[in-house]
């Protein structure tokens, strides 16, 4: 899976369980600027698990990441897969 | 105005994670800083509540009075802080608890707690004496550094300052008198309620709720809490004699507060896959707080802020 999958499946999990408006966000937009605060990352995370059935064990995230980010983190962790 | 500050590191290790400074004056006040060590994750390590115990041993044997230069000085308020740029405290040392319940050594799980417990119980009945407490908060207090935070007579709190219960993230809840300290300030119900909405709730939000006593600006926390003590002080035997009856008639019970901590370790025992796999997303996240933070953002030092007032 390529990042603009990973990002494809992302937007779908933030528009089903965080009814996320995902029409005006990108790769670029920060979780911080979708109303998602550090600490309910952990709800996302759980739910990109959950859909992609991929444990994600290392983050490694900037503060305030953007989808980008967090699409090579998911990426990286699917790759040692 | 203080006369004289001597930081003391509580314990003798170059890591000591917490320093003891007291201002001596007409009015003394002990202040308790936890400490920003490099690479270590700002929560309640066995270390921190060992130091933070010490020290609330150390008053209640003096009677209410801190050793300075020789002698014993009485201490009229204490107030806890941190040094850390973006945490009060990150709560409960989660990696300690996942060990324990990977380990099934509930004994070490319920010591944790309860340690928890009769540190924060010193911590809020140090007041019963002479002495009134107050938390100032200059960034996130989470869990266990709400509850830390709520267990003192006043919650000052900078305004970009942040809280939040994510226990029940987790599947567990606040095992260190959360209910019971939030209780008191908004009632049981809404106790309930923020206890396990997730939400994370702000500086502003809570003083209109009633759960914090006074807001200031970012940046100007020890500032606020001197304003705070000297305005405080001038009618203090009054103010005095109204949080001994507020402690009277809303006493913490020890024993509710132990059974909460039974329950929470039992909690603990029947956690689902689900539930750990987020525990273990919640450690990943607290490891990744270790990461070094430029001094230059650190709340100003208690003599920086001297520095200031005396300029102002």
């Amino acid at each position: 899976m390529d990042i603009e999958q990973i990002l494809a499946k992302l937007k779908d999990v933030l528009h089903e369980h965080l009814d996320i408006d995902v029409n005006n966000i990108n790769g670029d937009t920060r979780v911080q600027d979708m109303g998602i605060d550090s600490l309910h990352l952990v709800d996302l995370i759980l739910e990109i698990e959950s859909e992609m059935g991929s444990r994600i064990d290392y983050l490694n995230l900037p503060k305030n990441p953007s989808l980008n980010d967090l699409c090579e983190a998911i990426g990286r962790n699917m790759k040692r897969d | 105005m203080s006369e004289s500050a001597i930081t003391t590191p509580v314990s003798s290790s170059p890591q000591s994670r917490l320093s003891a400074e007291l201002d001596i004056g007409d009015i003394n006040t002990l202040w308790l800083t936890m400490r920003k060590c490099p690479g270590v994750v700002h929560n309640f390590s066995l270390q921190l509540l060992a130091e933070i115990h010490d020290v609330v041993q150390a008053v209640k044997e003096r009677d209410g009075c801190w050793d300075h230069m020789g002698h014993r000085a009485p201490v009229h308020y204490a107030v806890m802080r941190s040094e850390h740029p973006e945490y009060f405290n990150l709560g409960g040392d989660l990696k300690h608890f996942r060990a324990c319940i990977t380990e099934q050594d509930w004994q070490a799980l319920h010591g944790y707690s309860r340690h928890c417990l009769d540190i924060m119980y010193g911590w809020a009945t140090l007041s019963s004496r002479q002495i009134t407490t107050i938390a100032l908060v200059q960034g996130r207090a989470l869990g266990g550094g709400f509850e830390a935070a709520l267990s003192a007579d006043f919650l000052i709190a900078e305004e970009h300052s942040t809280f939040s219960f994510p226990e029940i993230m987790f599947g567990l809840f606040p095992s260190t008198g959360g209910m019971s300290l939030l209780s008191r300030r908004v009632g049981v119900h809404r106790a309930e309620r923020m206890t396990t909405d997730r939400r994370i709730y702000s500086a502003p939000e809570l003083l209109e709720m009633g759960v914090i006593d006074e807001l200031c600006k970012t940046g100007h926390g020890v500032q606020a809490v001197k304003r705070f003590i000297a305005a405080h002080a001038r009618r203090r035997a009054a103010r005095l004699a109204l949080q001994r009856s507020r402690h009277r008639i809303a006493p913490l019970d020890y024993q509710e507060l132990s059974t909460v901590v039974d329950e929470w370790v039992e909690a603990a025992r029947h956690l689902g896959a689900e539930e750990l796999r987020a525990m273990e997303l919640l450690i990943m996240m607290q490891e990744e707080t270790r990461h070094d933070v430029p001094d230059g953002q650190a709340p100003p030092p208690l003599h920086a802020t001297d520095a200031a007032d005396k300029e102002s």
